[in-house]
C-alpha cells in the first residue's frame, strides 16, 4: 500500500471525523455536566432513571437506603436550565409548576436550591448524603461522579 | 244559558288543550330519554373533563407514589355530584379510592404515565359518574320539558279560546240572538240584522248573506201576500159572478159530467147535481155527445153553440147552450186526462116560441092556418125530393073549390072566410099533419102533397073520393046559413107525370081545369092514366 492510497483513504476520514468534532463542539457549547456525590459515598454509579427519581422527589434516598439530599443550581442559572433539560427534557419553568402543583399536598420536597454555584462543592463537601451536578471541568478531588450524561 | 261545555269556544280550547296534552303525554317518554341520554352524555363528557383534568396531578401523584395527594385528589373527584366515585392505582403500590364504584361499566379509566417518561405507566385513575344524579338530573330536565309544554299547551288552549270567543262564538251569539227575532210569518221581523259587525271576513259575509237572503226573502213573501189576496179578491169576484150569473155555468169533465155547476144552471134543470152525466139531459142526447166529442178533438179554442130542446115539468123547454174548451195550464200539461168544457146555458123557451109563432106566421096562411103558397112551394120541393129519393111516389093534389063565390057573393066575405076555414081543416084531416103538405095556394085554391109507396091507385082514388064527399058536406056557418060547395081535383104522380114541382103543378092545375070542364065534382089522376 501506498502512501498516496494511505492518503486517499484518510481523507475523508478526516473530513468526516471533523465535522463530527465540530457538531459535538456545537452540542456542548453550553458544558459537559456530571453528577457527583461526596467521595466518601458508598455510591459509585447511578443510571439516569435513579438521578431522575431523587431530583424529582420520588425516592428521598439513594438505591441503598441511604438518605439523598440533592443540592440543586440556584434559579436562572444556566447550569440548572441544562440540567433539567438534560435529564427530564423539561424547561426550569415547567419544573417549577411541578413542584408547585406538590407545594401543599405533596409529601415530596424540591431539591436544596444552593445559594449560588461556587457553594455547591462547599456544601457537596459538607454533607455526605449530598447529591450534585456541576460542569465537569469543576470537578473536584473531594468529589465522586457518579454519573455522566450519554456524549 | 247553555252549560259551559257546550260553548263553542270552550269546546276549541278543550280539544286543542286535549290534543296538546296528549302531544306532551306521548312525547313526554321521548323526551325524557333523549334528555337521559343527551344529559348522560353531557354528563360524561363533564365526567371525561373532570378525569382529563386530574390526570396530570394524579400521574405525578402515581409517579411519587405520594398517597396524601392522590387521596387529596380523590377526594376533589368525588366532591363532584357527577362522580360517585374515584380511584388511583398506583403501579406497584395500592389502591387509593373513594365513594362508589355502581357500575363499572361507566367508569372512566385513565392511564397514568410518568410525567417524565412517557412511555411509562405508572397507574391508573379512574372515575365512576353518579348514574343515579345524572338520572336524576335528566328525569329534571325533562319534566321541565314536559311541564314547560303542558303549561306551553295551556297557554295555546287559553289564548285561542280567547281569540275565539271574541273573534268568532261572540259575533257568532250576537248574529243567533238577533236572527232568531226573525220570524218567516211576520214581516215586521225580517229587517236587516246588524250587530256592529264590520270585518270583511267570513262572518261578515255571513251576515251579509243572511241579511240579503232575508231582504228578498221579504220582498218575495210580500208580493205573494199581495198577490194572494189580489187572487182571493179576484177569486170572490168571479165566485160572485158565477153564483150570481143569471146564465147557467157549468164545467163538464173529460168524461162530461158537469164537475161544476152555478146556482142559475141548477134551477134551470129539475133536479140535477155534480157529477151527473150532462148528454143525457137533454132530448137529444146524440148530437150534444156528438158536439163535445168534436171540440175535444178540434182545436184547443173551439167554441159551439147549441139550442137544446129538453123537458122541465113535462113541458118542453129550450136552451142555449155555448161550449167553450177551457184551456188550463195544468191540463196541458197532462193532455192525456182531457180538456174540461165551460157550458153557458140560456133559457130560450119564450125565444123559441116567439120565433116558432113569427115562422108559422111567416108560413101559413093567416085565416086557414095552412101553409101559404110561399112556404107551401118550399115544402113541396121537399118533400119531393126526399121521395124521389126514395124511391117513393110523390102525390099532388090541386083542389078548385066549386061555388064558392056565390057563397062569397050571397053572405059575404065572413060567411066566405068562416067556409073556408071549415073546408080547410076537412081537408087537412086526410093528410098527416107532419109528413104531409097541405098549402092554401090561392083565393079557392088548395094544394095537398103526400108521399106513399103503394103502386097501385086504389087507395088514392079512395083518398080522393072520400076528398070529394068531405068537400060536398053542407057547411053549417051559423044557425041560419047552411052552404054546400064542391071541389075538383086534379091529380100528379111523380116520377111518371115528372120531376119538377113546376112541371107537376102545371100539369095538375091543367089536369084540375079539365074536371072543372067535365063538370066539376070529380077527380082526375092526370096523363097517361086520364081516364077516369
Amino acid at each position: 500500500m501506498t502512501l498516496k492510497m494511505h492518503l486517499a483513504l484518510a481523507l475523508p476520514l478526516i473530513v468526516i471525523t471533523l465535522f463530527l468534532a465540530s457538531c459535538k463542539a456545537m452540542a456542548e457549547s453550553t458544558m459537559k455536566l456530571v453528577v457527583v456525590v461526596n467521595h466518601s459515598n458508598p455510591i459509585d454509579e447511578l443510571d439516569q432513571k435513579q438521578v431522575m427519581d431523587l431530583y424529582m422527589g420520588r425516592y428521598t434516598s439513594f438505591p441503598n437506603s441511604m438518605p439523598a439530599t440533592p443540592i440543586d443550581y440556584p434559579s436562572n442559572s444556566a447550569v440548572k436550565q441544562q440540567f433539567y433539560k438534560m435529564l427530564v427534557n423539561k424547561d426550569e419553568k415547567k419544573i417549577r409548576a411541578y413542584w408547585s402543583r406538590l407545594l401543599f399536598s405533596g409529601r415530596a420536597k424540591p431539591p436544596m436550591e444552593a445559594e449560588s454555584g461556587e457553594n455547591i462543592p462547599t456544601l457537596l463537601a459538607d454533607n455526605n448524603a449530598a447529591l450534585a451536578y456541576v460542569p465537569v471541568d469543576q470537578v473536584t478531588s473531594e468529589m465522586k461522579i457518579v454519573f455522566q450524561f450519554n456524549p | 244559558m247553555a252549560k259551559l261545555s257546550q260553548k263553542l269556544y270552550v269546546r276549541v280550547a278543550i280539544a286543542i288543550a286535549l290534543v296538546t296534552i296528549s302531544i306532551s303525554v306521548i312525547t313526554a317518554p321521548a323526551i325524557y330519554w333523549f334528555s337521559l341520554s343527551k344529559q348522560r352524555q353531557v354528563n360524561t363528557v363533564i365526567v371525561d373533563q373532570l378525569a382529563a383534568s386530574a390526570e396530570k396531578t394524579s400521574a405525578i401523584a402515581a409517579y411519587l407514589k405520594d398517597e396524601e395527594l392522590a387521596q387529596e385528589i380523590i377526594n376533589g373527584l368525588v366532591s363532584n355530584n357527577l362522580v360517585s366515585g374515584a380511584g388511583i392505582t398506583i403501579t406497584n403500590a395500592g389502591t387509593i379510592e373513594s365513594g362508589q364504584h355502581q357500575t363499572a361499566s361507566h367508569a372512566i379509566t385513565v392511564p397514568l404515565t410518568h410525567p417524565f417518561m412517557n412511555e411509562e405507566v405508572v397507574g391508573t385513575l379512574r372515575v365512576s359518574p353518579n348514574d343515579s344524579f345524572i338520572q336524576a338530573q335528566a328525569r329534571n330536565i325533562a319534566m321541565q320539558n314536559v311541564g314547560s309544554l303542558l303549561l306551553l299547551s295551556f297557554i295555546t288552549a287559553s289564548c285561542v279560546a280567547l281569540f275565539v270567543h271574541r273573534r268568532l262564538t261572540s259575533p257568532l251569539r250576537k248574529l243567533t240572538n238577533s236572527f232568531s227575532h226573525v220570524e218567516a210569518n211576520q214581516f215586521e221581523t225580517m229587517e236587516s240584522i246588524d250587530i256592529g259587525y264590520r270585518k270583511p271576513d267570513e262572518i261578515g259575509i255571513l251576515i251579509g248573506g243572511i241579511n240579503a237572503l232575508t231582504t228578498t226573502l221579504k220582498q218575495h213573501l210580500l208580493t205573494e201576500r199581495a198577490l194572494r189576496e189580489r187572487t182571493e179578491a179576484l177569486e170572490r169576484r168571479f165566485r160572485l159572478i158565477f153564483e150570481q150569473a143569471s146564465a147557467g155555468i157549468g164545467l163538464l169533465s173529460a168524461d162530461n159530467r158537469l164537475q161544476t155547476i152555478n146556482p142559475a144552471l141548477k134551477a134551470l134543470f129539475e133536479n140535477i147535481q155534480e157529477g151527473d152525466y150532462f148528454a143525457p139531459l137533454f132530448v137529444d142526447v146524440k148530437q150534444v155527445e156528438d158536439t163535445l166529442e168534436q171540440m175535444r178533438t178540434q182545436d184547443p179554442f173551439a167554441q159551439t153553440s147549441l139550442d137544446l130542446e129538453y123537458t122541465y115539468a113535462g113541458e118542453t123547454r129550450w136552451l142555449h147552450c155555448l161550449f167553450a174548451k177551457v184551456t188550463e195550464q195544468r191540463l196541458n200539461q197532462r193532455p192525456e186526462q182531457g180538456s174540461l168544457i165551460e157550458v153557458i146555458a140560456y133559457d130560450i123557451t119564450e125565444r123559441k116560441r116567439r120565433e116558432r109563432e113569427t115562422r108559422f106566421e111567416a108560413d101559413h096562411d093567416s085565416l086557414t092556418h095552412l101553409r101559404n103558397r110561399r112556404s107551401g112551394e118550399r115544402a113541396l120541393k121537399q118533400l119531393l125530393s126526399s121521395a124521389l129519393k126514395r124511391r117513393q111516389r110523390f102525390v099532388l093534389m090541386m083542389i078548385d073549390l066549386d061555388k064558392f063565390k056565390p057563397v062569397n057573393d050571397t053572405y059575404g066575405h065572413d060567411v066566405g072566410d068562416a067556409v073556408l076555414t071549415i073546408v080547410s081543416q076537412r081537408i087537412k084531416q086526410f093528410f098527416d099533419d107532419q109528413q104531409d103538405v097541405c098549402i092554401r095556394w090561392g083565393g079557392d085554391e088548395f094544394v095537398a102533397g103526400t108521399v106513399t109507396s103503394a103502386t097501385d091507385q086504389e087507395a088514392l082514388r079512395e083518398l080522393a073520393k072520400q076528398l070529394l064527399d068531405a068537400l060536398k058536406t053542407p057547411i053549417v056557418v051559423s044557425s041560419s046559413i047552411t052552404c054546400q060547395i064542391g071541389g075538383s081535383i086534379g091529380i100528379v104522380i111523380a116520377p111518371e107525370h115528372g120531376d119538377t114541382l113546376e112541371a107537376l103543378i102545371a100539369l095538375a092545375d091543367e089536369t084540375m081545369y079539365q074536371v072543372k070542364q067535365r063538370g066539376r065534382n070529380q077527380f082526375i089522376i092526370a096523363a097517361q092514366t086520364l081516364n077516369v
